[in-house]
């Protein structure tokens, strides 16, 4: 897997290298974010933005939502960095974050009252990733159409089997067990192809 | 056509490849942004915990006072304690909620962090419908004893009516507690108009509390290890 395959970044490396693009790093910041972990937190964003967007993806269809859920996203990854030990990798940490925050975001969604600001004055863009998933093929289409249908945990599994999870590395995720996670996808497999055999194409 | 999981899969992961490109991080904005927002909602926080404690001292200081200078009059006694009683457990059921929630570890495995989520959940729901029941028993006849006689006015000598008027209105107080929850889950669903309305008596139905219990069920069947059965 992509993200699983990046050399950990330690903490002194990502703090040289982006000091220097970051004229006044270290001179301001509140608790319980140090300056050091701030930048190194972004440098590691940097690598991982896409999680972000992704599991937003999947778990929001309105793109005004999508936009919210992930600030919510990023705010609470940005938080909750300072806990971050290296003792699961950032990509795996970083799905455990965005998608608890997804499935609360999910199931909360009529309560909610949207005070949040535009996403781009985050400094994070993501309206090309918007058409770019929106200029969707017939198997995104069929994709949409299976997620649309599902849970917000089995939305989860979902998109980690996805994202070339093995079954142990969604288990832990997830926090259930291996075997758990395979039937799972199993039966979401199973699923899918009735689905089709039922409808055929989806449109 | 025969679309599968893998299929689906392998288009997933094309996409991915695309969106690295796709999207942008402005790296200095972000930074400034999350700098500024964390600032602004720890202060919210922190004004939030303030000013509930401000708002209880003088409740607290006051029903202190009360209590200590009517040990021997059980009339007046009962009431103050438990108004002081009640006004303690709130505080303390609100600062403990609140810093069960900004604790919350969302990087935890995902069934875990939200069952933790729930629980704390059903705490809030759980205090507010009690407090609301049992705060508008308090906050009437037995404050009102309370602040009188601080006055110097006893009430139960006002009048020869007063006496039974408290009675009757203590005894309404219990009464009403049954009487909103039975009246709460059957107005339940049936409120079309007021969205923050039906939010109070989805609360003391108790209707929320369920919303979240069926979720932990939810949580826990998914637990489970359905290769095992």
């Amino acid at each position: 897997m992509e993200a699983n395959a990046k050399p950990k970044v330690t903490h002194s490396a990502t703090q040289n290298a982006l000091r220097e693009s970051l004229p006044n790093a270290g001179q301001e910041t509140t608790p319980p974010m140090t300056p050091t972990l701030t930048v190194e937190f972004l440098a590691r964003l940097e690598s991982h933005k896409r999680i972000l967007f992704k599991v937003a993806y999947l778990y929001c269809r309105d793109r005004d939502d999508r936009q919210d859920l992930v600030q919510e996203m990023l705010i609470q990854c940005w938080r909750s960095y300072e806990r971050f030990d290296g003792r699961v990798q950032f990509s795996t940490w970083m799905y455990r974050v965005a998608v608890n925050v997804a499935i609360s975001h999910f199931r909360h969604e009529g309560a909610r009252i949207r005070d949040t600001v535009p996403l781009e004055d985050y400094g994070l863009d993501i309206a090309a990733a918007d058409a770019l998933f929106d200029d969707a093929g017939d198997n995104m289409r069929a994709l949409r159409q299976l997620i649309d249908g599902l849970d917000e945990l089995n939305r989860a599994l979902i998109l980690l089997f996805l994202e070339g999870f093995n079954s142990e590395e969604i288990a832990a995720v997830v926090g259930i067990s291996a075997s758990n996670v395979s039937t799972r996808i199993n039966r979401l497999k199973t699923k899918l192809q009735a689905e089709f055999n039922s409808q055929g194409q989806p449109t | 056509m025969n679309l599968t999981l893998d299929d689906l899969k392998t288009e997933w992961l094309a996409r991915d490849r695309q969106l690295e490109s796709s999207l942008r991080m402005n790296t200095l904005l972000l930074r400034e942004t999350l700098l500024e927002k964390h600032g602004a909602r720890m202060g919210r926080v922190r004004a939030g915990d303030v000013s509930q404690i401000l708002f209880t001292i003088p409740f607290l200081a006051f029903f202190g006072w009360f209590i200590a200078h009517h040990l021997d009059q059980p009339a007046f006694l009962i009431p103050a304690v438990l108004l002081q009683v009640w006004t303690v457990a709130m505080l303390a059921l609100g600062i403990q909620q609140r810093s069960g929630l900004r604790a919350l570890d969302y990087s935890r495995p995902v069934v875990a962090l939200q069952g933790e989520i729930e629980q704390i959940k059903i705490a809030r729901l759980t205090t507010f419908k009690w407090a609301f029941l049992t705060g508008q028993l308090l906050w009437w006849i037995p404050f009102l004893l309370v602040v009188f006689k601080a006055l110097g006015v006893d009430l139960f000598t006002v009048s020869a009516f007063m006496p039974r008027f408290i009675a009757w209105n203590i005894a309404f107080g219990i009464a009403f507690i049954p009487f909103a929850l039975w009246a709460s889950k059957l107005l339940v669903g049936r409120l079309g108009g007021s969205a923050r309305f039906q939010k109070f008596t989805d609360g003391i139905a108790g209707s929320d509390v369920v919303v979240a219990r069926e979720f932990l069920g939810k949580l826990a069947r998914f637990e489970q290890d359905v290769a095992a059965r």
